[in-house]
This record gives C-alpha cells, sequence and structure tokens, in this order.
C-alpha cells in the first residue's frame, strides 16, 4: 500500500501543491489526472524518492519517508519515465541489466533472461535503443522498471509517445501485467480517456490541490465540482434561470449542467427557445453551437446529432432535455 | 581578475601619467578604430556569404559551405605575416608588380599594409567565420520556417532579404560580430607586429619596456572594464530579440538553386574571402614553407614542437577534465552559488590574453610578497610553465565549459533520474551514465582548447619560462627579425593543427547531429 499524507511541496517559494492525501491498495491502478504542469509529475517523483523537500509523510508498504530522510533504497518502487530515459549508448539488454548493480553476474543474467522472455523482448536484446519501434521501447522500459520486482509502479505519461492503435493495445497488457503481479500502480496523464479507462480510482489535481480521489465511476457520477466534471465528461451548463423555472433548487454557488449527449434539438414548441449559430460535420455526428433565445449564457452550448437534414424544414428550434438528466454541482 | 580591477582605484604613478600624456589616447583611438572597422568588414562578409550559402545553391556553393570557415584555422598574426611578405613594402607581389609596370616604389601610391587599415582588413579576413557561423546556423535552421513564410507572399528574393532576412537576422549578427570584435581587441600578434598601438600591446609594453606590473594592470582594468560593457551591450540587445521558429526541432531550410548572373554573383561573393582568407595566404604559406623546411627543421626544431605539442595536450587534458567535473558538479548539485561561479569563470574567454597574463602576475606577486612571505617561505611560481598551464585554465576553460554544457543540456534529466532509481551511486552513473554520452563533448573540448593553446601568443610570451618558446612565439620572432619565409615553417605546423582540428570537429559535430553519442 502507498498513502501519501498531508503532502506540499514549494518550488522558490512558490506552493506547488497543497495538502495532498490519498492512498493506493494492493493491487490497485490509481490515475492522477490534470492538466500539464499541475503538480502530478512532482507526487511521482516524490514518491520515487527524486524530489526531496517535500512536506508530509509518503508511506510505501511499513516504510514511511519523510523530505528528510530521502533514500531511493528499500521504497520499491519501478519508474517508467515519459520518454523511457533509456540509456542510448547500452544495448536492450544493458538497460535491463542497469537496474540490477547490485546482484552478481550469474543472478544479473538470469534475471535479464527471464525478464526479455517475460515482456517478448529476446530478439531484440543486442539491438540499440535507437533501433526500436515506440512499443518495443516503452516494453524495454517496463522490464527495466520491474527488474528488482518493485511493490509499486510508477507511470509517467506512458502512453504519451505511441500512436493510437498501438496506445489501446499496450494500455490493456499493462493493466494485465499490473493485476497479474497485483502491484500498485500509480500512473499520471492528462488523458482523461486513458484516465478512465485503465484507473481503478481516480485524483483529480487542480490548482495546488486535490479536488478529488474516488472510484472512476463515482468521480465520473458525480463530481465535486465544475472542473471535475467538465474535466472528466463533456457537459453544457445550462443557464440558472432556466434551472430555475425548471422548479429545481439552485443558488449562487452552484451551476446546472447536463452531458453533452443528453442534449437534442426540437422543432415541437417548448420553453427553451434557441438559435443555430453554426454546425460543424464531426466524421460520426454533426457538432451545433447553439444560443438561448430568452436566456443570457456565457458559455457555448452544443449539441451533437447524427443528422442536420432538419435545420431546412424549420425555422423555430427548442432545446430538448430532461429534469433528471441535469446536475447540480458546486462551482468550484 | 579582481588583482587587475584593485588597480583601478589605485592613485596614478608617475609612469601612468607619462601613459595618459602620451600614449593612451592612441590605444583607446587605434581599439575603437579597430573594433569598428572589423565589425563592418566581417558583418558585411560574414552576412553575405552566411545569406547566400544558407538559402542558395550555385557553382561550388558545397565546398564554400567548408571552405568559408576554413580562415579560421589561420591565426591572425600569421595571416598578417603572410600578406606583409606578399603586399608589404618588400613583398613578393608588390616587387613583381613593381617590375612588371616598370616602376620604382617612390613613384607609386602605395597603401602600406603595415597600418592600422592593414590590421583591419587582414583580422577581418580570418574573423569573419564568426559571423558566417552565427548567420549560418540561424537562416539555415533556426528561421527556416519563417524565411518560408516570407516566401508565400509573393515578394521578390531582395525584398524578403530587406524586409525579412536583414531584421531577423540582427542579432545574429551582432552576436557574430562582437565575437569578432573581441578577437579583434584581444590581439596582440597583428598590432604588434604592424606596429599598431592599441590597448593589447600597450599592456605588454608597459609590462616588458616600464617593468610596470601597476601600470599595466591599470591598463588591463580599463581595457577590461570596456569588454565587459561590450559583453552586457550584446546580451542586453538579445534579449527577448532571438527570433526562432517555434518547432522544436529545426528543419534545414529548402534552398533555391541560382543560374546565370545571378550564379556568378553569388560564387564571386564567396570566392573572394575564401580566396584572401584562406586560398591565398595558404597557398603562400606551402610555397615559403617548400622553400625553407630543410634549414629550419633541425633537431632544436623539432624539440620545439614536441614541446608546444607537449604543453598543447596537458594544458587541454587538464582544462577538459576541470571542465567536466564543473559542470557535472553544476548538474547533480543544481546549487545557484556553483552554478553563479560557473558563469563568472566562463567570463575568462572574454579576458585577452595579455590581461589574464598581467593578472596572474599581479595575483603571484601579492602572493609572494603578503601571504606566502608570512611564512617565511617564497615560491616563484610566475615565470613557471605552471603559471602558463594556470593562464590558460583562466583563458580557456570557458570554452571547455560551453562544449560540455552543451553536450549536457542534450541529456534528459530522466536519464539522471533513472540512474538514481536503480540506486548505482553517484560515481558509478557517471562512469557508466555520463562518461559514455559526453564523450564526444571531451573530444572536442579537448581539441578547441589543443589549438586555441598551439595558437596563444601574449599569455605565453609573459608567462613562460626563461628561455621557453612555442611555435607560435617562434613564428613572431622569426617575422620581428624580418625572416618572413623561414617563420613560415612553424607556422605552417600551427595551421596544420588548426586545419586538422576543424575537420576533426566538423567530423564530430556531424556524428553529434546524427544523435550517436
Amino acid at each position: 500500500m502507498v498513502s501519501i499524507s498531508n503532502f506540499s511541496i514549494s518550488f522558490n517559494e512558490t506552493k506547488i501543491l497543497e495538502n495532498i492525501n490519498f492512498e493506493v491498495k494492493e493491487g490497485e491502478i490509481v490515475t492522477l489526472l490534470g492538466a500539464s504542469g499541475c503538480g502530478k509529475t512532482t507526487i511521482l517523483r516524490s514518491i520515487a524518492g527524486l524530489q526531496k523537500e517535500h512536506e508530509g509523510n509518503i508511506c510505501i508498504g511499513n516504510v514511511c519517508v519523510s523530505s528528510k530522510d530521502v533514500f531511493i533504497k528499500n521504497r520499491e518502487t519501478g519508474y517508467i519515465f515519459q520518454d523511457y530515459a533509456l540509456f542510448p549508448h547500452l544495448n536492450v539488454e544493458e538497460n535491463i541489466a542497469f537496474a540490477l548493480d547490485k546482484l552478481s553476474k550469474k543472478e544479473k543474467n538470469k534475471r535479464v533472461e527471464e525478464l526479455l522472455k517475460q515482456f517478448d523482448i529476446e530478439i531484440h536484446r543486442n539491438k540499440s535503443i535507437h533501433q526500436l519501434s515506440g512499443g518495443q521501447q516503452q516494453r524495454v522500459a517496463i522490464a527495466r522498471a520491474m527488474a528488482n520486482n518493485p511493490k509499486t509502479l510508477l507511470l509517467d505519461e506512458p502512453f504519451a509517445n505511441l500512436d493510437s492503435q498501438l496506445r489501446y493495445k499496450t494500455k490493456m497488457w499493462l493493466k494485465n501485467l499490473i493485476k497479474k503481479h497485483n502491484l500498485n500502480a500509480i500512473l499520471v496523464t492528462h488523458d482523461k480517456k486513458e484516465a478512465l479507462s485503465i484507473s481503478d480510482k481516480i485524483g483529480i489535481i487542480h490548482n495546488k490541490k486535490l479536488l478529488q480521489f474516488d472510484t472512476t465511476q463515482n468521480i465520473f457520477k458525480n463530481p465535486a465540482n465544475f472542473y471535475v466534471a467538465n474535466f472528466l465528461s463533456e457537459i453544457n451548463v445550462i443557464p440558472n434561470k432556466i434551472i430555475k423555472n425548471l422548479n429545481i433548487n439552485i443558488n449562487e454557488n452552484q451551476v446546472g449542467v447536463i452531458e453533452i449527449n443528453n442534449c437534442k434539438i426540437s422543432t415541437i414548441k417548448n420553453n427553451i427557445e434557441i438559435e443555430i449559430l453554426d454546425s460543424s460535420f464531426c466524421g460520426e455526428y454533426y457538432e451545433i453551437l447553439v444560443n438561448f433565445k430568452d436566456y443570457d449564457s456565457d458559455s457555448n452550448f452544443i449539441i451533437k446529432t447524427q443528422s442536420i437534414d432538419f435545420l431546412e424544414n424549420s425555422e423555430n428550434y427548442y432545446l430538448d432535455i430532461l429534469k433528471e438528466d441535469i446536475k447540480i454541482i458546486d462551482k468550484l | 581578475m579582481l588583482t587587475i580591477f584593485v588597480y583601478l582605484f589605485v592613485s596614478d604613478t608617475e609612469n601612468w601619467q607619462h601613459i595618459k600624456n602620451t600614449v593612451l589616447f592612441e590605444y583607446i583611438y587605434n581599439t575603437l578604430y579597430i573594433m569598428i572597422g572589423v565589425a563592418v568588414i566581417t558583418t558585411v562578409i560574414g552576412f553575405t556569404t552566411a545569406y547566400l550559402t544558407s538559402l542558395y545553391t550555385f557553382s561550388f556553393s558545397k565546398i564554400f559551405d567548408y571552405g568559408l570557415i576554413l580562415p579560421f584555422a589561420i591565426p591572425t598574426y600569421i595571416i598578417a605575416f603572410m600578406y606583409n611578405g606578399m603586399f608589404g613594402i618588400t613583398g613578393n607581389i608588390t616587387t613583381f608588380i613593381l617590375n612588371f609596370i616598370g616602376k620604382d616604389f617612390s613613384e607609386v601610391t602605395f597603401f602600406d599594409i603595415q597600418s592600422i587599415e592593414g590590421a583591419v582588413i587582414v583580422m577581418s579576413l580570418v574573423l569573419y567565420p564568426y559571423v558566417y557561423l552565427v548567420c549560418r546556423t540561424y537562416l539555415g535552421f533556426e528561421s527556416a520556417s519563417i524565411i518560408e513564410a516570407a516566401k508565400t507572399f509573393n515578394l521578390s528574393s531582395f525584398e524578403i532579404l530587406k524586409k525579412v532576412i536583414l531584421p531577423i537576422s540582427r542579432p545574429a549578427i551582432i552576436a557574430g560580430a562582437t565575437l569578432a570584435v573581441m578577437e579583434a581587441i584581444a590581439d596582440f600578434g597583428v598590432m604588434q607586429y604592424f606596429g599598431v598601438n592599441t590597448f593589447v600591446t600597450g599592456i605588454f609594453k608597459t609590462w616588458e619596456g616600464m617593468g610596470s606590473i601597476e601600470d599595466a594592470s591599470k591598463l588591463a582594468s580599463m581595457l577590461m572594464t570596456f569588454l565587459f560593457i561590450l559583453i552586457i551591450l550584446e546580451k542586453y540587445q538579445r534579449r527577448n530579440k532571438v527570433y526562432k521558429s517555434s518547432g522544436k526541432d529545426f528543419r534545414p531550410i529548402v534552398k533555391t538553386k541560382l543560374k546565370g548572373y545571378k550564379n556568378i554573383l553569388a560564387f564571386t561573393a564567396c570566392f573572394i574571402p575564401f580566396f584572401f582568407g584562406f586560398l591565398l595566404p595558404f597557398t603562400q604559406l606551402t610555397i615559403w614553407f617548400f622553400q625553407s623546411f630543410e634549414a629550419i627543421l633541425d633537431e632544436e626544431f623539432i624539440h620545439l614542437l614536441l614541446s608546444t605539442l607537449q604543453l598543447g595536450i596537458i594544458s587541454a587534458s587538464l582544462i577538459t577534465i576541470l571542465a567536466l567535473l564543473v559542470v557535472y558538479n553544476s548538474r547533480i548539485s543544481k546549487d545557484k552559488t556553483s552554478n553563479l561561479l560557473v558563469q563568472i569563470v566562463k567570463l575568462g574567454y572574454s579576458v585577452p590574453g595579455a590581461v589574464v597574463a598581467v593578472g596572474i602576475l599581479s595575483f603571484f606577486g601579492i602572493l609572494n610578497k603578503y601571504v606566502l612571505n608570512l611564512f617565511s617561505t617564497d615560491i616563484l611560481i610566475s615565470g613557471t610553465i605552471i603559471a602558463v598551464i594556470f593562464g590558460y585554465i583562466v583563458r580557456f576553460i570557458a570554452i571547455s565549459i560551453n562544449t560540455f554544457e552543451a553536450g549536457f543540456n542534450r541529456i534528459p534529466q530522466s536519464y539522471d533520474d533513472a540512474a538514481q532509481i536503480s540506486d548505482i551511486g553517484a560515481f558509478k552513473t557517471f562512469i557508466k551514465v555520463f562518461i559514455p554520452l559526453i564523450k564526444n563533448s571531451a573530444f572536442a573540448s579537448f581539441i578547441i582548447v589543443f589549438i586555441e593553446v598551439i595558437k596563444e601568443l601574449p599569455l605565453t610570451m609573459v608567462l613562460r619560462p626563461f628561455d621557453y618558446s612555442t611555435l607560435a612565439i617562434r613564428a613572431l620572432e622569426l617575422n620581428e627579425q624580418s625572416q618572413t619565409i623561414e617563420s613560415s615553417v612553424p607556422s605552417m605546423f600551427i595551421v596544420l593543427i588548426g586545419i586538422g582540428s576543424v575537420l576533426l570537429l566538423t567530423k564530430n559535430m556531424k556524428k553529434v547531429q546524427n544523435g550517436k553519442h
């Protein structure tokens, strides 16, 4: 188990992260999700012992470390870097063996053989890193990270350098690997789709804080605030006046949202008249940008439709939504 | 350097009053004249050739790519020897022309090459590659997309040059010209040989002629103040003004092929500096070398050659190892003070050799007088080979540091982290990860420092032990004794080492560009 408590960190007297708390149980995949530069990688580096001078505690298994006793060994972590950090002057075999410096030559050779076999890279053993594809490089990086049988795997944007087809395959392979070895895994990404598909739990980081930490399903269904909802799903903001007309309670610190997929355009008259501002073809669907005729709204309201033929048959359009699809969430 | 600056505030001596009343104005005037002259000529030649070879292909343009850098291999003083031997009053070409037109020396208007104008011209001929190289890198790679965007607006080549290329190249031009000017201001050999009084020759004369280290230091401190202002101004003009394509990976520009008269014009514009900066002096050097090498290449000369090479190898190795440790320490410690120290040490290269020499003499003088006397001991470091090597370290470690910084910057931080995670310790990480990855930078550093040491004149002259000489000093001495033809032998060795180094470095650079560490 990995547990992070009261974790804060500053660079040059500027607070980067404040009071972060979360836990990763055995066999669990946790994803830290947030925009680029929000500090997610800093948490990963601190867990690995690469980042000094943080406040709070990091416990890995039974070992708890504060920033003062930073040491790498005994942490039993494996780190997969965004750029894989494979040494270009060493071949595949030597890169993996690099992590096994403490073992005797015989033990080292045996372990390298096991890893080459396990990660299906035996035929590449003597190749230089630049002779490998992105996917093969990633396997070597994971093999190196797994060399010392870590209990926790730390993954920094592990799929960022892969094309979309390979990304899906690798994601599933990695998920199975983590589950098979019953590892704790902490993954860092800015890609919500990636986070939702691989994780057991997700933590959303924004503005120095961990806004919400929960299971994937819970965080998606019950976002803590507008930022989380907007980050995880495609939503429209409904003007407060419409919410009130629908007899839904809402206060000034809250906002009413609805998933884009739950919004439809109708030509049958109702109370929410809209005008069509623009439509664009997006392959499997059309995206239509609309504006409310009788209500003020600051944000774009987008509706997806399969066809736009109906737009030619009418002059008046109405927003067709169900009251129960509307979620009321905190602004901040 | 601090010991030198102290003298700015020391009260004037009698000698200083004399310098102030007689030669100080001349030093200032001549130094400024050389500065402006070299800036203008190197900018015109350097930018024109860089523009042409970056954007166009024309007859022999591929040869010019490298050929235009070759003048770098010839030290300024050697080109001065060659030009004086050819175009001086008794020069072979001057004599040939006078014989050909059947006139006597007194009957024609003669441009005396041994003048300040001559110094500006010969120095510009070998210093323009500074502007050429900086502009070449900028125009050929870093600004490729900006220039290509300008081409889409249907402008003529001249309009693109005037409206886009010249304005965006300004910081690169100034950066290159500043390097050329700094080199010209620091020059000792040409000025001494042509009899032009500048700050640098003044420092040397004050030390050697008047025996006054205080006044030499005072002159040195004035020159340094001026040079630091120049560096600050150059850095200031570059602030926020380096226009680069937004992409991280630079893509070379697609060149246009020139035909007809444009082809001939471009060829001529590149051939002239290549011819006068390299081909002509090198041919003359070769001819004189073959005329005189049998007489010069005796056992004593071989000894001189070997001791110069030995000095170069020892100094370059020492400086490379020191710089590697300094840069590696700065990378792993990430300590602000050590970074600041590295930046200060890097200023050493902007300090002329003569100033470094005077600084070291002052420093050891003070050390002997005030510190070591306390322990009733006296070490004579000045005038030993240790002082010479110490001087080289001060002057050239900056080049080595810059080379290593560039090399280390290419190594992602994640490699440090990956090594740290593997828990193999700092020493093993250095040996197993960094040494293999940095070996090309070490090689480049060694070669650059080696050639600088071989070429160096004033610092070695001031600090050398009695009766100790180098190829460069011997070349100058022979010329001062009007033995120009004989001087071609030591000069030839210096130039050949220079050309060899340029070729090795180009090969090394290509290896690095191809991603081989």
